[in-house]
């Protein structure tokens, strides 16, 4: 059976990115896959979606002085558990969400040699670019969709600020709107990435 | 062993002083036969090349932008941990050892990837160097306290600074290791290059010497108070600072006193001339009110000169008081006058106290004697003992 591993900053319902990943986990699943989500949470804790969809919720103490440094820091205890759920029941891929889990998607497809997906919902471009970490946040997006096989979008807006602002190729973006079957389209081109 | 040490500067890149510490450290580990690559901050290329002929391999990651120090030890770490992760592909390290808050990010997803124990070396705290008042410096405070808490095995540099990291990050007794740090003898044994005694003072005067950061923890503001003191008994006397820093403010104290004529800021010394420039002084003032070590108090024991300096932090065991230098009260002009003034009375007592102090560092204070208390803490990071 193919192994997925998805990271997602938080999971809580309600929040966007979580519904996104709940979305796609279950999709992998039906299709044959089994998945294991990875993100931040207030305590330590493992809850079982379905037989195949297992979320484990990692928590991390420091407050740090900015969200920029907190994740950082945070992705930390993304890497350990990555590793650790790499060696307990090994993946075939990573999927991850955003720059907020680029830091332990990158080091952990490097470190297993297995290849990574991403969604990027939006890009620090697209918000403005206009904070002090802008430009390092635009950064890890760049070495993010560089490093991963398949970059999905949600907007024509975000394809094309990956395409003229950050000179990521074409081919390498797959616009998937949130609407119809998008779930599916995801778990099965990501399915083919993880072949 | 093979060790993978992290630090934000390594020569020929040198600010502070961590980048001496690590070269000196890691020749001595190297000669004691560890195996051992740096991975440093580098400006533009990411290059690997061997460290002049010893056994040490040094990688250079660059850096981007960043906003403050914090969020560019962030991207250190991150640049540092991917090339960590590429490295252990190939080099099998067996433990990652870090020294500062600044490589503390990096030392901890080197960590969490390559599951490689880290040894962790504290040179000074923040709450030391500037008080945690802000959420900045409290940031750096947790980050000192997240390199302990990660930490298999801590290092400290003094110990009195030890029972500050203990008051601080409380780490269990077990994992805290004083080392102090050393000095290389031969550099102030027949130095190339030298300072001439005439560029700076007449021939009838004394040379009264500070050495370091021209900075209110190095208690410059004390030793300029203590100057007209001094020159009453002793107007024969000459003060130099050797060191960057607030140049302009400390000379602008100076000259309010009246005494430019008895003052010379050199500013920053090329470290070839450092051995010298201690050899030529008669006496050399360490007045920091914070102070983890105090290498200059052993800097200048080397060079067979004594010391003058505060009773407080690591220079309570740099310094023996009338045996290899004098303590003054700290932060305290009338007490550093007095103590300079002792010492300028006496020559021959200047002399002894000199030749104790070299004697002292040749025993207590080489890199060899450190390598191998530094190599006895690797070994209980391994689960070797």
């Amino acid at each position: 059976m193919k192994r997925a591993l998805i990271l997602s900053r938080e999971f809580n319902p309600g929040d966007f990115i979580s519904d996104y990943s709940k979305d796609i986990a279950i999709h992998l699943a039906s299709s044959g896959m089994e998945v294991h989500i990875i993100s931040f949470g207030e305590r330590d804790e493992e809850l079982k979606l379905s037989d195949r969809v297992t979320v484990h919720k990692v928590h991390f103490m420091l407050h740090a002085d900015n969200f920029f440094n907190w994740v950082m820091l945070m992705n930390n205890e993304l890497k350990r558990k990555g590793r650790e759920l790499f060696e307990k029941v090994g993946f075939d891929g990573v999927y991850a969400n955003d720059w907020t889990t680029a830091p332990a998607a990158i080091s952990l497809s490097q470190l297993e040699n297995v290849p990574l997906c991403v969604t990027i919902h939006s890009t620090e471009r697209e918000r403005g670019f206009n904070m002090p970490h802008s430009s390092m946040i635009a950064d890890m997006e760049y070495d993010l969709a560089t490093k991963t096989t398949k970059v999905f979008v949600e907007s024509q807006r975000t394809l094309d600020s990956l395409v003229t602002d950050y000179k990521i190729p074409k081919e390498k973006i797959e616009l998937i709107p949130r609407e119809g079957q998008w779930q599916e389209r995801i778990a099965q081109a990501c399915g083919s990435v993880m072949e | 062993m093979k060790v993978l040490m992290t630090t934000w500067e390594f020569p020929p890149n040198k600010i502070g002083g961590i980048a001496s510490h690590c070269e000196d450290l890691s020749k001595a580990l190297a000669r004691r036969g560890h195996e051992l690559h740096v991975l440093t901050y580098g400006d533009k290329r990411d290059t690997t090349r061997p460290f002049e002929e010893y056994e040490i391999t040094v990688h250079h990651v660059p850096v981007g932008y960043a906003p403050d120090t914090i969020s560019w030890s962030m991207a250190l770490g991150r640049a540092m941990e991917k090339k960590a992760i590429e490295l252990q592909k190939e080099e099998k390290f067996e433990l990652v050892h870090a020294h500062d808050w600044m490589t503390v990010p990096a030392a901890v997803g080197i960590k969490k990837t390559t599951k490689l124990p880290i040894v962790f070396t504290l040179h000074s705290t923040e709450d030391g160097r500037s008080g945690i008042h802000d959420k900045y410096t409290k940031m750096i405070n947790d980050l000192e306290w997240y390199g302990t808490y990660e930490a298999t095995e801590i290092i400290t540099v003094g110990k009195d600074f030890s029972d500050e990291v203990k008051r601080l990050f409380s780490p269990p007794d077990e994992k805290l290791h004083y080392i102090p740090n050393g000095v290389d003898i031969t550099r102030f044994e027949n130095p190339k290059f030298f300072v001439d005694r005439k560029n700076y003072l007449g021939d009838w005067e004394k040379l009264v010497l500070f050495v370091g950061r021209l900075s209110h923890q190095k208690g410059v503001n004390f030793l300029i108070d203590a100057m007209p003191k001094v020159l009453e008994q002793h107007p024969d006397s000459k003060f130099i600072f050797t060191g960057s820093g607030a140049l302009d403010y400390y000379r602008g104290l100076v000259n309010g006193k009246g005494l430019a004529h008895k003052a010379y800021f050199t500013g920053f010394l090329d470290e070839k001339l450092l051995p010298s420039m201690y050899q030529a002084a008669d006496l050399v003032v360490a007045p920091s009110i914070y102070e983890p070590f105090g290498i200059v108090a052993l800097e200048a024991n080397a060079a067979r000169t004594p010391v003058v300096g505060s009773y407080t932090g690591g220079l309570k065991e740099t310094i023996v008081h009338e045996w290899s230098g004098l303590h003054h009260y700290n932060a305290n002009p009338k007490s550093i006058a007095d103590q300079i003034n002792r010492s300028l009375d006496d020559e021959s007592w200047r002399h002894w106290m000199g030749d104790n102090g070299r004697k002292r560092v040749e025993k207590d204070f080489t890199w060899t004697k450190i390598a191998n208390w530094t190599s006895g803490v690797y070994g209980k990071a391994i689960g070797l003992w």
